[in-house]
């Protein structure tokens, strides 16, 4: 049984992150980045990296682009969506706080692809935990983690951000 | 054949016979009425808790022949008539063609008799085809056994036509049976009120009845034509009728058994099984039928019985058509009846033998030694298990099917033979 | 709390839609939900792509027994953004014989795969038989059934209502018209009465109110001036022609006398009431011309809320339907 591990502090994990994107650009990986933000959790870091970045900011949610519609019904609260930008040829950093199983990357990366046919997506997360389900990855990450199944990672904010991990007592599907 | 019932309760209201006995029953007649005895027989049936009564007489049934076999056929519905221990049917002149000939007349009484479950006393249609707007020959019909004469419901554009019907018939001295319905106000599928309203269907309103007997009342008082009003529904409508009564006229009415046990609020998800002409209505007028029921107001109970294919009611509720098929649970309904509105069995079961009997002008069958046997046998506490194979009529609109029901008929005999015994 | 057998129907043991055929018997929390959904419709109908994947490869059938091009397209429309395979089929019933048809059409249908009926037609009543009798495992949306319901016209008034004055509770409706042949009445009714509307009046003549109709919890008029007094939300219905020829009224100039909704009667309501109708309109016989055009008046924006309605309710009883065929499919 693994050790509940300690985590870093999220403002030093932010910043790490921060530091990973301004490289990307800086390495000429990617040229004047889209940043879009996944919500709610994904929109606080998008908001510090587009800010880091000078970036245009854009907003997604993935509620209608979800893979378990038929399973768990339409969940009546739904944030919009604002794309402020035309991602036609552009490249996009797209930014999630926590990646698991890969769903959420899968929805609203289906999602901006309605929106038109973007160069490139680079996947930026706060952190990424061991528990994928489909084959995606991130580009930049600023913690991985290897959970068991009654741990998960919370984001709350937006002021001030704070990532705390939570252990249940009883087994909980993770998404 | 050679039977003994022992220990049945022997009911035979007209003669007010009311006690437990065992009866001998030998070559169809009834040999003996008595208590411990110790006859011969090839059969004996335990009928402890047992009614044995004459049996019914039916004012209103559909047999549907001759005109459409899908929905049933003559054999089929007096043999589904016997097993709810009816012995004699004046089926409604509805037919297609209706009974305003005597060949059709003729036809209906070979298939009877061929059949052999039930005597059919023929209806007469009052008017030609049923269209009310000439006579049917009703002298040359009632020379051919039709005692009672009806327009099966079909209403009257012109007081004239109907107001010659009564004086011809009168000419005569024959019956004329009513069901009262003005057609212009019966433009709808289900009682008027709030049920009707929240369902959005068209409804029926009391006064189509009562303006019906109104008219028919004064009919009758205006030719001197003794009437009989089928199928009352509302709580006014049997007031009209208690109301003429007082006041000397001799009338007779029947009420059928749907409209005893169901109200309106069996259609509350559409279910058009209960979809019937005259509709159901609320629980104040069904109390005020039961009543009327048991203070002599309301004479006979009917069956009412209309078979139909599954197709028939399988459509949305206004255009699926009306009618019930009561014969085969007719018994464990009629049960449920008792201690109503205090009614007692020996009521009901004169509302089923005697009163309808002479109101046919038919001879009562009686439970007496030396008649010929013309009785049902019914157990009411059997509790039975009622689906589509044990059913008697060809009809695929019976209510409450797949499940259990108390009460049923063990034995009916019709002119001394066996139409019907379970097993 | 028991279930209404009309609930039960249309509900999945769970509690999830999974037909909607009126909303008679619906318990608040799902209206309210159905409102919230709907709000986020909204939001999509203004985003620059309108389309979301909720319903891709599901095949929705437009069952229109009685014509209607603007239900139907609405209906299309709402499909189609939840990027649903649609299939619309009008179906004029006077040429055919009565139930049969109706049954043989639907078996037809079902043996092609359809995942939902959007149903309109002349009998009260209709779609509850087809979701019960012919294809329960088919989602049934009611497009509006003979005089009984039309429960997503309903709905989108409530939303109308939602959005512009917030809670119900305290609201004072006014339903003006032929309310006993209109099935959106009925169902506007029963979502006020649900969602806690403690004061609705129905106004015009005795000919024109059905029997019994207080049972349903109204009051009823027949001075529009003085039902109008203080309200804050009037719905007008439409006036049908017909009704001068079978005698329910002596002609459309006496009713607009009566019962129009003129600039100089509005101001009997509140100052900030709003006024409704379902559409179409009839101009100069149930409501002047410069209140349908005027600032009070929410007569256009309920179209585009009737998408986003539309929208939610498909999307709910699709779900439904879903979950319920994988439960039974589990038990067996």
């Amino acid at each position: 049984m693994a050790q509940a591990p300690q985590l870093p502090d999220t403002p030093s994990l932010v910043a790490d992150l921060v530091q990973q994107a301004s490289q990307l650009v800086a390495s000429r990986q990617i040229q004047d980045p889209l940043v879009i933000g996944i919500h709610t959790g994904g929109v606080w870091i998008a908001e510090a990296l587009a800010q880091a970045l000078s970036a245009p900011l854009g907003k997604l949610d993935i509620s209608f682009y979800r893979d378990d519609f038929t399973q768990q019904g339409l969940n009546p609260k739904v944030n919009p969506s604002n794309l402020p930008f035309d991602v036609n040829n552009r490249d996009i950093i797209l930014v999630d706080d926590v990646l698991m199983s890969g769903r959420t990357v899968r929805a609203a990366l289906n999602e901006i692809f309605d929106y038109g046919r973007p160069a490139s997506i680079k996947l930026a997360t706060l952190c990424a935990i061991n528990s994928r389900q489909l084959p995606i990855q991130t580009d930049i990450c600023a913690l991985h983690l290897d959970l068991t199944n009654n741990q998960y990672l919370q984001l709350d904010g937006p002021d001030p951000l704070q990532l705390t991990l939570i252990e249940q007592a009883n087994d909980d599907s993770i998404s | 054949m050679n039977m003994l019932i022992r220990q049945a309760r022997v009911l035979d209201p007209k003669q007010q016979l009311d006690c437990v006995a065992d009866v001998h029953i030998k070559d169809g007649k009834i040999q003996s009425i008595g208590h411990n005895l110790k006859s011969q027989v090839d059969q004996v049936i335990d009928a402890q808790n047992h009614i044995l009564c004459p049996s019914f007489t039916d004012l209103l049934t559909y047999l549907r022949q001759p005109g459409n076999s899908q929905q049933g056929t003559i054999a089929s519905e007096t043999q589904a008539a016997a097993s709810a221990g009816f012995g004699t049917l004046l089926p409604s002149p509805d037919t297609q063609p209706c009974t305003d000939s005597t060949a059709v007349l003729e036809l209906v009484q070979d298939r009877a008799q061929q059949a052999g479950f039930c005597q059919l006393l023929p209806v007469g249609a009052l008017t030609q085809g049923l269209k009310s707007s000439h006579l049917s020959n009703m002298q040359r019909l009632s020379q051919a056994g039709a005692r009672v004469f009806s327009n099966a419901g079909y209403d009257f554009a012109d007081n004239t036509i109907l107001l010659r019907c009564y004086e011809y018939a009168a000419t005569y001295g024959l019956k004329i049976f009513v069901q009262a319905r003005d057609e212009a106000l019966s433009n709808g599928h289900m009682h008027s009120g709030a049920l009707a309203t929240r369902l959005g269907l068209n409804g029926i309103p009391v006064i189509a009845e009562t303006l019906a007997i109104s008219r028919h009342l004064q009919f009758m008082q205006h030719t001197g034509v003794s009437g009989h009003f089928q199928q009352l529904s509302s709580a006014d409508g049997v007031q009209m009728i208690r109301q003429a009564k007082a006041q000397g006229m001799s009338i007779t009415a029947d009420v059928d058994l749907a409209h005893l046990c169901f109200t309106e609020q069996q259609l509350h998800s559409y279910a058009s099984q209960y979809h019937v002409q005259p509709p159901l209505r609320n629980e104040t007028d069904r109390q005020a039928l039961l009543a009327g029921l048991a203070d002599g107001t309301i004479d006979a109970i009917v069956s009412a019985h209309q078979p139909h294919e599954a197709a028939a009611k399988q459509a949305p509720f206004a255009d699926t058509a009306t009618g019930m098929a009561m014969y085969d649970l007719f018994i464990p309904l009629l049960l449920t009846l008792e201690g109503q509105a205090n009614l007692t069995i020996d009521h009901l079961i004169n509302a089923l033998t005697h009163n309808p009997a002479s109101i046919a002008g038919g001879n009562s069958h009686r439970l007496t030694e030396g008649a010929i046997a013309n009785l049902c046998l019914i157990d009411p506490n059997q509790q039975w298990h009622f689906d589509t194979h044990q059913q008697q009529s060809h009809g695929a609109n019976i209510c409450l099917n797949n499940m259990s029901h108390q009460g049923r008929v063990v034995l009916t005999l019709q002119q001394g033979r066996v139409t019907w015994q379970t097993s | 709390m028991t279930l209404s057998p009309s609930a039960q129907l249309q509900l999945t043991e769970a509690g999830e839609l999974r037909h909607f055929l009126t909303i008679d018997g619906l318990p608040k929390p799902l209206l309210e939900r159905i409102i919230d959904t709907a709000n986020s419709f909204v939001v999509v109908g203004n985003q620059e792509v309108k389309k979301v994947p909720l319903l891709r490869g599901k095949t929705v059938v437009n069952l229109f027994f009685e014509n209607s091009t603007r239900t139907r397209s609405t209906f299309e429309l709402a499909a189609k953004r939840l990027s649903a395979d649609v299939l619309n089929l009008d179906i004029n019933t006077s040429a055919t014989s009565k139930g049969e048809s109706l049954l043989d059409t639907l078996r037809n249908l079902h043996a092609m795969h359809s995942d939902m009926f959007v149903v309109r037609h002349k009998q009260s009543g209709a779609p509850h038989f087809i979701a019960e009798q012919v294809t329960p495992d088919v989602a049934i949306i009611n497009a509006g059934d003979g005089r009984h319901a039309h429960p997503t016209q309903a709905m989108l008034d409530m939303l109308t209502i939602h959005r512009h004055k917030g809670a119900f509770d305290q609201l004072k409706v006014a339903i003006v018209g032929d309310i006993l042949h209109s099935r959106v009445a009925r169902d506007q009714i029963h979502a006020l009465t649900t969602l806690g509307c403690q004061d609705i009046r129905l106004v015009g003549p005795n000919t024109l109110l059905p029997p019994h109709v207080s049972s349903l919890g109204v009051t009823t008029h027949s001075n529009l001036d003085r039902a109008l007094q203080d309200v804050d939300i009037i719905i007008m219905l439409r006036l049908q022609t017909e009704r001068m020829d079978s005698a329910f009224l002596p002609s459309a100039d006496e009713y607009y006398q009566a019962y129009g909704l003129t600039r100089q009667r509005l101001r009997k309501a509140k100052p900030d009431a709003i006024v409704m109708h379902p559409g179409p309109i009839n101009r100069g016989i149930e409501i002047e011309s410069e209140v349908a055009d005027g600032k009070q008046s929410l007569i256009l924006n309920q179209v585009g809320y009737g998408i986003a309605i539309r929208m939610a309710v498909m999307s709910m009883s699709m779900s439904g339907q879903m979950q319920q065929r994988q439960n039974s499919e589990g038990k067996q």
